[in-house]
């Protein structure tokens, strides 16, 4: 799935198709990393935030170095990881904002514990599946959930993963063991057991 | 503890369930598609952020400098203009660094005055041919000494006195034709008139895109070939 060097090359020189190739290439798993980390609660916003990141990308363009071995892809994902991290920065803050102006002393913390946005009975009503993994994939922390998106779901080798998330394999394994634990646990009802 | 310790612990909690037992259902967390537009909608993006960002033009850090000192000069921006635009410089009465700063303005501003070339081109050929005219014609004739008074200067060419220098050209071109280039008036001998010296400065550098020419003429000169100083 990577692009070629020579792409990102004429890219930089001002080749819009070049331009085009890349979008076209990595516009799904962008989109897909977006949704799946930040939740269905940011889907109207994704497709806004996935042109953020691909504008910052292109800013850049210039600054990827192959030399250092870091394949354009792994690069990419460091914008996207970067990025949602910030949007969840901004959203806690709102959420907070929001939480201290309250005066009518409802309780909205609910929107910070399971981090899907939905209310209680909401969760009740879900029954379907994919709403259970996502709420399940929501109740990690924010580095587990990036790391098993992006090995479980964009099938990135734990070495990019570990450059996406500026630390070592080791901490790569970690994270990615502990989310699984934590999932399985989540999501028990629904497993086979052995 | 260490990770593979963690690990064995963590295994034991959820012993029951295996990773693929886990990648087995969570295929049933899809995403929803890109809309139709996404890619031709971002490729938009991007080209309207690139030209939002014009990038500034190659001799922008040399106008910026050349601006800054001339305020710092203290000259008006538009005598600035003139003097850059304007290639002629006094060079017989101009010191070393006043050239060297002369020519440093010049050649900043090089690329916008390239159309002026052509014309200070040909005026130089014309007025270089006219000098040779001079030395072959009166190469035995004795110089002389030329004070700042007598001297005709185009200083302010092309811009300002194209016109004036080209007819000044053409009145001591005329006369030059007529009674210098070794046609001696009758019953004279000798050198008929003054040695007229027409000097022109050293071959314009590289860094110099349009010639210096600077026009020395001495008034006896010109009166002997019919010329008032007050037509120049």
């Amino acid at each position: 799935m990577d692009i070629p060097y020579e792409t990102v090359e004429r890219a930089v020189a001002g080749d819009q198709g070049a331009c085009r190739e890349i979008v076209e290439k990595l516009h799904r798993p962008v989109l897909a990393t977006i949704h799946r980390f930040l939740g269905r609660r940011f889907s109207e916003d994704s497709e806004d935030i996935a042109q953020e990141i691909f504008l910052k990308v292109f800013r850049t363009l210039d600054r990827f170095d192959k030399d250092r071995g870091v394949k354009f892809t792994t690069w990419v994902f460091t914008f996207v990881r970067n990025h949602c991290f910030d949007v969840l920065k901004k959203k806690r803050l709102r959420t907070t904002s929001l939480q201290s102006e309250n005066e009518d002393g409802e309780d909205k913390s609910w929107e910070l514990e399971d981090g899907s946005g939905r209310r209680p009975e909401e969760l009740v009503e879900s029954t379907e599946l994919g709403q259970q993994i996502e709420l399940a994939l929501a109740s990690l922390g924010e580095e587990q959930r990036m790391v098993f998106v992006l090995r479980e779901y964009e099938q990135l080798d734990l070495r990019s993963i570990a450059e996406v998330m500026d630390c070592s394999e080791g901490t790569v394994k970690s994270r990615l063991h502990r989310a699984k634990e934590a999932l399985k646990q989540k999501l028990q009802p629904y497993l086979r057991t052995s | 503890m260490n990770e593979n310790g963690r690990e064995r612990q963590d295994d034991a909690s959820t012993g029951t369930i295996s990773d693929e037992s886990l990648r087995a259902i969570l295929g049933s967390y899809s995403v929803v598609e890109p809309s139709q537009d996404f890619v031709a909608d971002t490729l938009l993006r991007i080209q309207m952020d690139q030209h939002s960002i014009p990038r500034p033009s190659e001799d922008f850090v040399d106008r910026v400098v050349c601006a800054w000192a001339d305020e710092q000069a203290g000259r008006p921006q538009t005598e600035v203009l003139s003097e850059v635009l304007v290639p002629v410089v006094p060079f017989a009465r101009q010191s070393g660094q006043e050239l060297s700063l002369s020519r440093t303005e010049l050649g900043l501003a090089g690329q916008r005055r390239a159309s002026l070339f052509p014309m200070a081109l040909a005026l130089v050929g014309f007025a270089a041919a006219l000098a040779l005219a001079f030395f072959v014609g009166r190469q035995s004739a004795s110089s002389s000494v030329l004070s700042d008074e007598n001297l005709v200067r185009i200083e302010d060419f092309p811009s300002r006195g194209s016109n004036r220098f080209a007819r000044s050209l053409s009145l001591i071109v005329d006369r030059v034709d007529n009674d210098l280039l070794g046609n001696q008036r009758p019953g004279q001998t000798g050198p008929a008139y003054p040695r007229p010296v027409l000097s022109l400065p050293a071959p314009p550098s590289s860094l110099i895109p349009s010639a210096a020419v600077e026009l020395h003429v001495d008034r006896a000169t010109l009166e002997s070939l019919g010329i008032a100083w007050e037509q120049l």
